[in-house]
């Protein structure tokens, strides 16, 4: 082997072969001092990445180094929470950034800036002033202020009492092209901002992260479009708008409504906005005209922007795994001259049952029950569960499939399992019906929203037919806390029953 | 628990000093800088764990360990060196990981006392950032030559770096 320092240095250098590391080893065993040396040699390598990455062609450092440690590590924590980029890596594909990365273009009421995530000495915003990399920007109640990027593709309103960061930033020294994206990519901590943001390279995408979600901005086909609307090369001819909001949490009653659940409500009026929950990562396209709302009792997908109920906490599922055992069983006599019924216990025949079974789909068993109505002997079994669906919206699915239809019973020409969801009962509450159909499987949804603050005892079914048979009947009894499914005619398999809360569009 | 600002403060302290250390595990700058944004990522997961850190480098230390040896295996390109020799490390890096700030504040200097043509290497390789073989081509020399002043040059600036330290009694031997 050369000498130590030479094969200490090409150690570092990733530059030894197997043997030269293995004699390198052995002489480290027998000579501490070699150990001693290692450790000195990275520190200086390393040192000297810093330096020159921190000087290159800037005889004098840029004033926003002064905050290179925090942005450092602000990165640092971004990259913990699956942002993923970092800064100081460079290579000879370069640019040259600034520190300042936008001016105040507007403020009503009271806006501070703050020099950086941790920092409490507030600074009053002006128009005209700029804004570094890595500030913090607050508005205080009854305020607003709009930032306007220096490069005249951004624009953000902030809401009143809203605290952002602005991104952490990028050295004012040769950097990788990619780490770039960091300059598009804020932290809303609370309160509401609108963005407004001209089509963005792919690798510079616009981003706003909350404590909730992470909203991206799509560019790529936007940009697209406005290449072919105005043939000048305007790249902010159109704009996407994005619209964050946080809703307050009431800490008194911080569960006292689904409004208050901690989330993030994304708006989209143009383009396209990937929108990702932190929490599990899960992400959803929400388009033009949509909105998502990420937190911990939401579905996350895209609702249309008419909507005025959301899904939100999971009241009720079962997939039927454990069998039976949330369910109590029985079934209706109709009197055939009155036509009048009457709820009895379940006794299971022949052609009367419900029991736990086992059915294949898509090449994987699942678990289920089955259910069989008696055609002619006018008893039809129900199975029910008790579940608190009394007081506010809730959207009901059933998913089945019908194995047979029924053969006996009265008829009902013109009636198709596909058109046939009527609605018998007294409509204290609106409602909105789904159903889907695919092959043998049906889901049958319902939302309900109420109409009347009264919370009258009713009843709603949900009637399938099948071959102009009525076959089976879904039923939400709410006031008596009661969710159900029974059979009228044929056989089935329920695969799957989920109750959901509806809320407001906060 | 350990807030986030803490938890900032205390990786911003250490972060040149654990690259260090990463880098003679992996010895490959741009794997050591993978690996300590892996580093963060997991003290970032486990912060709320921390009620207090008696010794924030220690334990960041030994994640970084088994951060650059999971990536040294990823990579498959080397074995890690003897345990022996692990160990030696970590006590090296416990005992002098502190004077990583005197590295830096040396290093400026000791640059500037480099022979021209020296320095001229060393801005070629780190701050224009080129490749050894690039700065063979810019200069008229083959690569192993340029290597070996490099590695020459290094050695001068590790060696002129430890007499300021000794001087300033802040660089263990």
């Amino acid at each position: 082997m050369k000498s130590p320092d030479d094969a200490l240095w090409k150690y570092l250098d990733d530059d030894l072969t197997p043997t030269e590391q293995r004699e390198l080893d052995r002489a480290m065993r027998t000579d501490p001092s070699l150990v001693g040396k290692l450790v000195r040699f990275a520190m200086q390598e390393v040192a000297l990445r810093e330096l020159s990455g921190a000087t290159a062609g800037m005889p004098v450092r840029h004033r926003w180094r002064r905050w290179a440690p925090p942005l450092a590590l602000a990165a640092s924590l971004l990259v913990a929470l699956g942002i993923g980029l970092w800064l100081n890596r460079t290579t000879p594909e370069t640019i040259v950034a600034h520190d300042v990365i936008a001016s105040v273009e507007h403020v009503q009421g009271s806006a501070f800036g703050f020099a950086d995530a941790d920092a409490t000495e507030p600074r009053p915003l002006r128009i005209g002033d700029e804004i570094l990399f890595g500030m913090r920007i607050e508005t205080g109640p009854d305020s607003a202020a709009t930032l306007a990027w220096l490069d005249n593709t951004a624009r953000l309103a902030l809401a009143e009492s809203t605290v952002i960061s602005m991104p952490a930033g990028v050295p004012s020294v040769p950097v990788r092209a990619s780490s770039v994206s960091l300059q598009k990519r804020m932290v809303l901590h609370q309160g509401a901002l609108t963005a407004t943001v001209a089509p963005q390279p792919a690798e510079q995408p616009f981003a706003v992260e909350t404590p909730h979600a992470l909203a991206t901005a799509l560019g790529t086909r936007f940009r697209l479009e406005v290449r072919g609307e105005t043939g000048n090369g305007k790249q902010d001819a159109r704009r996407l708008t994005l619209d964050a909001r946080l809703p307050a949490v009431d800490a008194e009653h911080p569960d006292s409504s689904p409004n208050h659940q901690p989330s993030t409500i994304l708006h989209v009026e143009d383009g396209r906005v990937r929108f990702m929950r932190l929490a599990d990562r899960e992400s959803v396209e929400v388009a033009a005209g949509e909105f998502a709302v990420a937190g911990d009792d939401f579905p996350l997908k895209p609702y249309p922007a008419d909507t005025d109920w959301i899904e939100g906490r999971l009241v009720f599922e079962d997939d039927f795994s454990d069998g039976l055992r949330h369910w109590f069983l029985g079934q209706t006599r109709v009197n055939m001259e009155t036509l009048m019924g009457a709820d009895e216990p379940f006794a299971q025949t022949e052609g009367r049952i419900i029991e736990a079974a086992r059915f294949r789909r898509d090449g994987r068993e699942i678990p289920g029950i089955r259910m069989a109505a008696d055609d002619n002997a006018g008893v039809f079994p129900f199975l029910m569960v008790n579940r608190p669906v009394t007081e506010t919206a809730y959207v009901v699915e059933w998913e089945y499939a019908m194995l047979k239809p029924g053969k006996a019973g009265p008829a009902h020409p013109g009636q198709s399992v596909d058109d046939d969801l009527l609605f018998h009962e007294k409509r204290l509450r609106d409602f909105k019906t789904d159903f889907k159909k695919s092959e043998l499987w049906l889901t049958v949804r319902v939302e309900l929203t109420p109409l009347d603050v009264s919370h009258r005892p009713y009843t709603l079914r949900r009637r399938v037919y099948y071959s102009g048979r009525l076959a089976s009947v879904a039923r939400t009894a709410f006031q008596k806390e009661l969710v159900g499914f029974s059979m009228q005619s044929g056989d089935v398999f329920l695969s799957r029953c989920t109750i959901r809360e509806l809320v407001p569009v906060p | 628990m350990l807030t986030e600002p803490e938890l900032m403060r205390q990786i911003v302290n250490h972060r040149k000093a654990l690259l260090a250390y990463v880098l003679t595990i992996v010895r490959n700058y741009h794997l050591a800088e993978d690996v300590f944004q892996d580093v963060c990522v997991v003290l970032a997961r486990r912060r709320t764990e921390f009620t207090e850190i008696p010794d924030f480098w220690r334990l960041a230390r030994g994640i970084a360990k088994r951060q650059a040896l999971a990536a040294l295996r990823k990579s498959k390109r080397h074995a890690p060196m003897s345990p022996e020799v692990m160990a030696q490390l970590e006590e090296q890096f416990d005992a002098s990981q502190s004077a990583m700030s005197h590295v830096e504040q040396a290093l400026a200097a000791c640059i500037e006392q480099l022979p021209e043509s020296w320095g001229k290497i060393v801005r070629l390789r780190y701050w224009g950032q080129l490749s050894v073989a690039a700065i063979a081509v810019k200069l008229g020399k083959t690569a192993n030559s340029v290597s070996v002043t490099m590695n020459r040059v290094k050695s001068a600036l590790a060696e002129c770096i430890r007499v300021a330290g000794e001087a300033n009694g802040e660089m263990p031997a």
